[in-house]
């Protein structure tokens, strides 16, 4: 039950909501919200906004914001800044992290400094060259001021129930500097460990930094797409034709969208006749004709007439608008996967931290004492911790992401690269993905008399001046043949139907069957070029039928050969088209897809996606029009044509520079041999530890051993990471 | 001190008895407000002279939940 409709002018407001756990919360503060006079509002929980629409006499923002509060949660105006403030938030906490990062270099190079110094002079490292207060001074702000994250990073991980690389840093440092400060604070005369214990934080950070950098920022997305929203319209108001903002109208208002212009919200054509331009919403690549009775939406473009149209959706109503919330929504519920090197780390610690229990045990059982037990033990722990190991996947990831812009695959979001191989389905948008997204002329049908290529000359003629894309499919095409065009005279161009003008004194029109058969023009049967799929153009000349031209949007010549391939990795392909189901099922013949949906809404192919993914399956998404960005969003591993819309590449983990569909097995080849290399960086990072675990337990660790450990394992790590620059795109022949 | 209980219907996550706590506990004069999903009850300490029944369940109404 709403409330009644605000007569009045409306008012907006976003509210940001504060402490949403679940649906109920959401549709609670909903709820509330409406039972306010002259109150309608939308809440959001993924995006944790409200939006509001309100009648300024019978309700305020004060009194709106007082009843989210007293629903129970926290609530502030939301304006577009709040974007721009989020961006600046997470910006600014990078650069703290970055500068965090350079101190620790700094506390840490002394420290190192002494190891290398100590495997220059020889085995026998009991003297220190600096002071032991000094290292201690050096290592602890490393410890626990810079490793803070790993203790906040471990305890969450252990409270979810599994170890992580947080939890084995933190055990493993933590381990080293206690021993370290006891040993220091009493003048014991044993070794101290604090160039291990800030080594491994100041190379772990040093890794999570190189992946900061390598995760795409999902706001560019959704700011891409609220830029399309156009933000005046032309409104009647009172007899009178008013620009007023967007936010203003209502369901109801009678708006005028002029030729080139964009429609400001979505509506019902109530005099004109124009087309739209819906590529972007619907995927349709040829312009769509309105007349009256005809719906338009918000952020497509209107061609050549002028419309006047009645509001029918505003605000978050619209379609784009609906994008936007799709896009959101399949943002924040998408789950950070579990990474390799977690799972790794979340098996490693408890079979170390058993070994050096038993070290522990069996030195006080055997040995009977106590302190060379508990040395010994804390030594297997120290030795066992990894530095090398947060550099296993950002050092793999960099070069692997570098190797695929040489192939032209762009890898936005490195998490993707992980994913790309396990992908088993791919969900392959059709207009401007497998096809090249542009009208040719494919067909040329004379009738019986006149010649192809005067037909061609004749209707490229006359249609010159046109911008309509059918029209400059033909003249393109009698560029391409070589044919000579006439300048044609006393055109005329009729919205949405066609063109006539006079050609070398004969009277020429070129445009739709329907437009030439109302003019009493007997038309040859259309029924074979639609039937695969064309858009068809008839043309008559003096009166009389001269042929039929055929133009359609082409599959891109590389389609067939990357579905082949694609099926080869053990990838289903899947099309899916807002287009109709003839040309949808010509294109799949022609491609070799066996599956296809056509005539599917934005929200369709997000569906489609999480269809899947609800399934257990991993899904790949290629598309490149907004219409595909919330299926792009919910895809595990995205991919966007290099030629297709801003907002898709911001969306897509991965973009396809060489508007290839061969890019997406490239990309999934690369993650094959990225995700191998990391595999391989883990023994290597591992390797020379776990060699040092007897030694620590039977009592013969020296910082010299651990130091040639953590050099040797950084050193293999990052050559071995190297080696992936000898990756190269396999083509076929 | 004084304690009351009282019915709250149409909680049905752990969010909606962090709501229902907090509106509660921000009554002038109610000390500590403990909330039970699976008993759907509040059990509310409170000063007598400074806050009435009527405030505690007109707080959990205006919150969206039913008091009884």
């Amino acid at each position: 039950m709403t409330a009644a409709a605000p007569a009045a002018c409306a008012a907006t407001v976003e509210i940001a909501v504060g402490g949403m756990t679940c649906a109920a919360c959401a549709a609670r503060i909903e709820k509330q919200l409406n039972k306010l006079p002259g109150v309608e509002a939308a809440v959001n929980l993924a995006a944790e906004r409200a939006h509001v629409r309100y009648a300024p006499d019978l309700a305020d923002v004060d009194r709106i914001l007082a009843t989210v509060v007293k629903t129970g949660f926290t609530a502030s105006v939301s304006t577009a800044d709040t974007h721009a403030e989020e961006k600046a938030r997470k910006l600014a906490a990078y650069q703290a992290e970055v500068k965090r990062f350079w101190i620790s270099i700094a506390l840490t190079l002394p420290l190192v400094g002494q190891m290398l110094f100590m495997f220059a002079s020889g085995a026998d490292a009991h003297a220190d060259v600096l002071p032991r207060w000094l290292q201690f001074a050096l290592a602890t702000p490393v410890q626990f001021w810079i490793g803070w994250r790993f203790y906040v990073g471990g305890f969450n991980a252990l409270r979810g129930g599994s170890g992580n690389m947080d939890v084995l840093v933190a055990l493993g440092t933590t381990m080293a500097w206690v021993y370290s400060a006891i040993v220091t604070l009493f003048g014991l005369h044993q070794h101290v460990y604090f160039e291990a214990s800030a080594t491994v934080i100041t190379l772990v950070l040093l890794g999570k930094i190189l992946e900061a950098r390598a995760k795409a920022r999902t706001t560019a997305a959704i700011e891409a797409l609220i830029k399309l929203q156009p933000q005046t319209a032309h409104v009647e108001r009172d007899g009178q034709l008013v620009e007023l903002s967007v936010a203003t109208l209502i369901p109801g208002d009678v708006f005028v969208v002029r030729a080139g212009e964009a429609v400001p919200v979505d509506g019902e054509v109530v005099a004109g006749n124009s087309s739209a331009n819906e590529s972007m919403l619907t995927g349709e690549s040829l312009p769509v004709a309105k007349a009256p009775g005809d719906k338009v939406f918000a952020a497509t473009v209107n061609a050549d007439g002028l419309l006047r149209c009645r509001a029918t959706g505003v605000g978050s109503h619209t379609l784009l608008a609906g994008i936007i919330r799709m896009v959101e929504e399949a943002q924040a519920s998408k789950a950070p996967v579990q990474r390799l090197v977690d799972r790794v780390a979340a098996i490693f610690v408890p079979v170390v931290t058993a070994i050096a229990l038993i070290t522990f045990v069996a030195w006080w059982g055997i040995g009977g004492e106590f302190t060379p037990a508990l040395i010994n033990a804390v030594a297997v722990l120290v030795i066992a911790c990894p530095c090398a190991l947060g550099l296993a996947t950002p050092t793999a990831i960099m070069v692997g992401t570098g190797q695929g812009a040489r192939a032209g695959v762009l890898i936005k979001n490195a998490p993707a690269l992980e994913l790309a191989e396990k992908i088993d389905v791919l969900v392959v948008d059709k207009t401007g993905t497998l096809t090249a997204g542009r009208a040719e002329t494919t067909d040329l049908q004379p009738v019986a008399g006149v010649e192809r290529h005067e037909l061609l000359r004749l209707a490229a003629s006359v249609e010159q001046g046109s911008t309509h894309p059918l029209a400059e499919a033909i003249v393109a095409r009698a560029k391409a043949d070589g044919v000579a065009l006439a300048l044609p005279e006393d055109v005329m161009t009729v919205a949405g139907r066609g063109v006539s003008g006079k050609v070398d004194g004969r009277v020429v029109l070129a445009g739709s069957p329907d437009w030439l058969a109302e003019q009493g023009i007997a038309q040859p049967p259309i029924d074979s070029l639609a039937s695969a799929g064309r858009s068809v153009v008839a043309v008559a000349v003096d009166g009389r039928a001269a042929g039929l031209i055929g133009v359609a949007d082409p599959l891109r010549a590389s389609s067939r050969a990357a579905v082949q391939r694609l099926r080869d990795l053990g990838v289903e392909v899947v099309m899916l088209t807002g287009d109709n189901a003839a040309t949808a099922a010509a294109i799949a013949r022609e491609a070799g897809i066996e599956r296809f949906e056509a005539g599917v809404l934005p929200d369709g192919k997000s569906a489609a996606v999480v269809r899947r993914k609800t399934a257990g399956r991993r899904v790949g998404m290629a598309g490149d029009g907004i219409n595909d960005a919330p299926a792009l969003a919910a895809a595990d591993v995205s991919f966007a044509m290099g030629a297709g819309s801003d907002v898709a590449m911001k969306t897509a983990d991965v973009t396809l520079m060489r508007n290839d569909l061969n890019g997406v097995a490239d990309a999934i080849d690369l993650s094959r041999a990225t995700l191998a290399k990391i595999r391989q960086n883990l023994f290597w990072a591992f390797i020379y530890n776990v060699l040092g675990i007897p030694a620590a337990a039977l009592g013969l660790l020296n910082p010299v051993i651990a130091g040639a450990a953590m050099a040797m394992s950084s050193v293999s790590v990052v050559s071995n990471s190297l080696l992936l620059k000898r990756w190269r795109p396999q083509r076929k022949g | 001190m004084e304690t009351i209980v009282l019915k709250v219907n149409g909680m049905s996550c752990g969010g909606c008895v962090k709501s229902v706590t907090g509106v509660l506990e921000a009554l002038a004069g109610v000390s500590k407000a403990d909330v039970s999903l699976e008993r759907n009850e509040a059990v509310i300490s409170y000063e007598a002279g400074k806050v009435s029944r009527e405030q505690m369940v007109q707080a959990i109404d205006d919150a969206g939940f039913e008091a009884a």
